[in-house]
């Protein structure tokens, strides 16, 4: 659903509406099931009304073609007319739990967590994709506390599942950073970057259960980690220092 | 206190400049909020997806899209027929290349409409390796020429002058200095190996995956958008500008993070095919919506870098180990382009590297094309492949000499009172130091001198696992063929910001640019941001390493050195009596002080009020900023001098191993490598430099090894499974900062650690497998398979 404030475009607005609608665009109609929370009423302010004068419109995009609708019920006519009758069943919804948010989302059968992550949810900056068949390790999330590969978990799989990404590690009331992240900051674990947040999900589901590890077994661990910078020494050395800050420093 | 007021050139002490500061943008790389190129989502973007030619030569005749296009979703087919500019021409030099591309709603969609293109090719006479295409009858790769192997030109000089600088310059297809002939005549020990060959794949970049343009196409603001992984953004610009038919200033690309080292990370420099650009903005401009051309890896392998160089080398010496003559030929495999970077192989040479006793030396260089994917690299750009080529000769040399190999290069390798063999007096500027000394780092580490045990040990070595030790020294340098332009702002409440396009590599990346400027205007580091990467900023080479620590140094200092004088002289006024000379006075965190009295400081707020109150009778600002009370700004552009070739990168590498001699497998891969940064401005990221070389360089003669399909020259080498990159478990590296101050390539006194990284790791790992079994691996990768051929067991 679109929530457009004409003449003010928050980043939250661009994601919640535009931004997840269009993402729609490139992945069918998954985006009128996201269930991050309760749907929001798109608000047009508009200037031209006079003076503390506000019109409250909603608007329905197709996340196909970006035709926009006045009813939900115009949007669901014009899927099923123009795109095969796109709209879901809650039946038909797959359930997790994502950065500590039940989501619900309509999925096809060939998508990975990593489609849903990035094109589904939006969330490209986190969760990385790179080799897109289980190689490289930048696309690495946390499930039920073990370090996947996002691109090669298929989004079925993730049915009940609890999912961490990057966005997810800060404490969610202060904003404070994990010590995983900290420990990389502080000993300047890449490079380019690219690899930094996959390496950092699994130096924390690592060090989650390893709390005092070795040179050794950080290299074991995070051997599935590629970083193609070569930055491997001051990554290990980041996952020290994590391991420090996590005890306590 | 140091005088700031002239460029110190590492002589400190600093009070930033040597500390390991963090990224600026290191809380947005760990939490998820860096947006690089594939990661952008625009408002209705519509998704490109390309067809690539199967055969490695071959002529497009015809091409029925019709099926394509009434697929539902596509939006756009686009093919030589009717995107001309795009696809240049209907012949297509290399396997992988692009012929068409479908533009659509969804990716799935456009996948599945290339499958509907029919394609009627002519197949033409092709030639994929370097060797086969310089023999008679190869089938030519490139239009209107007799033969793929092309010898190119370089310098010839003359007239040593009293400086030890040549005086004379002639271009002409031999490079080098004095006479070979009366050179080997002169040696008593000459050694010669033939055939040497070094190839290296930089692999597909873990992040680029596509190129974004967004074309608005209001009549009143005709803007068009680039975003991509590009370091050559403004090359990129205009390239892109010209083929859209757009003013240069219409054109934005923005690149917020890229690598240095992957991928085809400058798109529009030195691939006139490049077609991944222009796709994504022709599409973009027909159809008026933001266009991202997608690219799965296995097709950003396609537009990756491949190079190998072949040579044979002749070395001329005295018995006590000096050099006397130098004679090579490099043949560098240019791919299906006629640009290529043979000339970078002389930087190994007695043309730089070993320019300590050497007086003769003749260099021909040469090209050789085929019908590969785009040749070129830009790690290195063939000093890389050049290096080993040297450095493997030199450990013949030194095993025909019965010379330690650490100190046959320490006799050998420039040095401080040496003699430089290129034409520039700027040149000697940038100091000849630091081989010697980081042979001894290394040496010292590995404890050389009991490991590699002397000529004669090699022999005694028995036993199925066998360790082995070798050295190598590594050279590098960057031309200052751009500058860099740098706006350095400071603000009332004490916090500054730089403004540029500078790219995030290299010792003066980011964080090193901001070290600079908090140095210089007595601000702590974190009160600075950098704004950078779009065209939206002033120009800048991008490159923060190589050229870039020449010119982004210097730019940086002197805009910060403005802002500081600014400051500096407003807050004088303030003060009574006014002080004469700004010397008395410097400035800190709090303000604006007397350097006989620290405790009398002017705040900024009333500083930064002195600008709004100089304003003449005229209403005109009497000072150089007249931004009122909100900004004091710096500018400053600067360009390293005409053929400068800075800064000169020198360092050392040892590496050890175990080697089996019954599988071929080498294991247990240790290295120790250091280099002579002058001074190091933030030793992390030097470190991160250091072993990104290890890694890589280790990598690329280890593993790397690029396989064509011998029939149908397709890439089967197209993942890191078979480009198997280093990973944790495969190399330990120690890392050696060695500082000599003093180096006048840049205000701090740094050299650079950039491309040259890599350079003396494949032949330390070739000379540690001769001392290892006594098999020399004179062409890489070194393969379990050529290592088992190299021990007669194959």
């Amino acid at each position: 659903m679109a929530e457009v404030k004409k003449g003010s475009i928050s980043r939250r607005d661009f994601i919640k509406g535009t931004g997840l609608a269009v993402g729609g665009a490139a992945i069918s109609s998954s985006v009128l099931a996201v269930a991050c929370g309760k749907p929001a009423t798109p608000t047009v302010v508009n200037p031209g009304a006079g003076e503390n004068t506000t019109t409250t419109v909603t608007k329905f995009l197709c996340p196909y073609d970006n035709q926009s609708f006045d009813t939900l019920a115009a949007l669901k006519a014009h899927l099923d007319s123009a795109h095969m009758g796109a709209t879901v069943q809650a039946s038909e919804l797959t359930k997790f739990t994502l950065n500590g948010t039940p989501v619900a989302i309509k999925i096809k059968e060939h998508w990975t967590l990593n489609w849903v992550i990035r094109e589904v949810f939006m969330m490209t900056g986190g969760t990385k994709v790179s080799c897109d068949e289980g190689i490289c390790g930048m696309c690495t999330v946390i499930m039920d506390g073990k370090a996947v590969l996002s691109c090669i978990v298929l989004a079925v799989e993730c049915e009940g599942k609890t999912i961490t990404t990057p966005e997810g590690l800060q404490d969610p009331k202060t904003g404070e950073l994990h010590p995983v992240q900290k420990g990389f900051i502080q000993e300047h674990g890449w490079q380019c970057g690219y690899c930094a947040t996959g390496n950092i999900m699994t130096a924390k589901a690592f060090l989650d259960k390893n709390p005092n590890p070795t040179t050794d077994d950080v290299r074991q661990a995070l051997s599935n980690n590629l970083c193609l910078c070569g930055a491997y020494e001051h990554i290990q050395l980041s996952v020290l220092e994590a391991a420090k800050l996590m005890r306590g420093g | 206190m140091v005088d700031l007021y002239v460029p110190t050139f590492g002589v400190g002490p600093y009070k930033v400049i040597g500390t390991r500061k963090p990224s600026p943008t290191a809380a947005d790389r760990v939490t998820g909020k860096a947006m690089y190129a594939a990661d952008f989502r625009l408002p209705g973007m519509l998704f490109a997806r390309s067809l690539h030619c199967p055969h490695a030569h071959a002529k497009v005749l015809s091409m029925d899209t019709s099926a394509a296009e009434a697929l539902p979703g596509v939006k756009l087919v686009m093919n030589y027929f009717n995107f001309p500019k795009v696809f240049i021409e209907p012949e297509i030099y290399h396997a992988g290349e692009e012929v068409a591309a479908v533009v659509a709603v969804d990716i799935d969609t456009a996948d599945k409409a290339l499958l509907l293109i029919k394609v009627e090719y002519e197949k033409l006479p092709w030639v994929g390796d370097m060797i086969e295409a310089q023999k008679p009858g190869a089938p030519m790769v490139l239009k209107d020429t007799k033969s793929n192997m092309r010898i190119t030109t370089g310098g010839f000089f003359s007239e040593l002058n009293a400086a030890g600088l040549w005086g004379k310059r002639v271009t002409q297809e031999i490079r080098g200095f004095g006479d070979v002939e009366v050179g080997f005549k002169e040696s008593d020990v000459i050694v010669e190996v033939k055939d040497i060959r070094h190839a290296m794949t930089k692999g597909p970049a873990a992040h680029g995956l596509g190129l974004t343009t967004d074309y608005t196409r209001s009549e009143a603001n005709k803007l068009v958008t680039f975003y991509t992984d590009s370091k050559g953004l403004y090359a990129d610009r205009n390239k892109f500008a010209a083929i859209l038919g757009t003013p240069i200033g219409k054109a934005r690309l923005i690149s917020p993070y890229a690598s240095g080292l992957w991928g085809g990370v400058m798109l529009g420099v030195g691939n006139r095919r490049e077609r991944s650009g222009p796709i994504s903005a022709w599409a973009s401009y027909t159809l008026g919506k933001p266009v991202w051309h997608h690219f799965n890896m296995h097709e950003e392998e396609v537009r990756s870098c491949y190079k190998c160089i072949q040579a044979n080398i002749k070395i001329g010496f005295k018995s006590d180990g000096k050099m006397v003559a130098w004679e090579g030929y490099y043949l560098d495999e240019s791919g299906n382009q006629d640009g290529s970077a043979e000339g970078s192989c002389e930087r190994s040479t007695p043309m730089l590297a070993y320019n300590r006793h050497a007086r003769h030396c003749k260099l021909t260089a040469g090209r050789v094309a085929s019908n590969r994917l785009i040749v070129g690299d830009y790690v290195g750009y063939g000093t890389l492949h050049g290096q080993f080529c040297a450095e493997v000769a030199m450990d013949y040399a030194a095993e025909a000499l019965k010379i330690d190999p650490v100190e046959l290069r320490k006799i050998n390798c420039m040095q401080k009172g040496g003699f430089d063999a290129h034409w520039n007096t700027a040149l000697a500027e940038c100091s000849a130091e630091g081989h010697r000394e980081c042979l001894d780092a290394v040496s010292a580490t590995t404890n050389w001198k009991t490991k590699w045990g002397g000529w004669d040990s090699i022999k005694g070595k028995t036993g199925v696992i066998r360790h082995g030790i070798g050295v190598a020294i590594k050279t590098h340098t960057g031309g200052g063929w751009a500058g860099t332009a740098m706006l350095c702002k400071m603000f009332p409440d004490g916090s500054f910001e730089l403004v540029t396009s500078l790219g995030d590599s290299g010792q003066n990346r980011p964080q090193g640019e901001l070290m600079a400027a908090a140095e210089v205007l007595g601000l702590p580091y974190e009160r600075g941001t950098i704004m950078r990467g779009s065209t939206d900023h002033p120009y800048s080479i991008m490159l923060g390493g190589s050229t870039g620590t020449w010119n982004h140094g210097f730019a940086t200092w002197e805009a910060a050195m403005n802002v500081r004088k600014q400051v500096l002289g407003l807050g004088a006024e303030l003060f009574t009596p006014v002080p004469t000379d700004l010397n008395l006075l410097d400035m800190d965190q709090g303000g604006v002080f007397l350097k006989s009295d620290p405790t009398n400081k002017k705040t900024y707020t009333n500083v930064f009020a002195r600008l709004a109150s100089r304003v003449d009778a005229n209403g005109k600002g009497t000072f150089e900023n007249r931004a009122g009370s909100f900004e004091v700004a710096g500018y400053a552009y600067r360009r390293a001098p005409e053929g400068l070739i800075i800064p000169r990168e020198k360092g050392a590498a040892i590496w050890e191993l175990d080697l089996d001699t019954e599988t071929g497998e080498i294991t247990n891969l240790q290295c120790s490598t250091s280099d002579n940064m002058g001074r190091a401005v933030n030793p992390p990221v030097i470190e991160n430099q250091q072993t990104q070389g290890a890694h890589h360089g280790g990598g690329w003669a280890l593993w790397t090894d690029k396989t064509w399909d011998p029939t149908t020259g397709r890439d089967l080498t197209y993942n890191w499974i078979y480009e198997y990159p280093a990973t944790h478990m495969d190399v330990a590296v120690k890392m050696h900062i060695v500082e000599i101050f003093g180096d006048k390539s840049n205000p701090w006194g740094a050299t650079a650690a950039s491309e040259g990284q890599p350079n003396p790791h494949g032949a330390a790992i070739s000379n540690a497998i001769y001392n290892a079994a006594g098999i020399r691996m004179k062409q890489s990768p070194f393969t379990p398979w050529k290592i088992l051929e190299a021990l007669g067991k194959v």
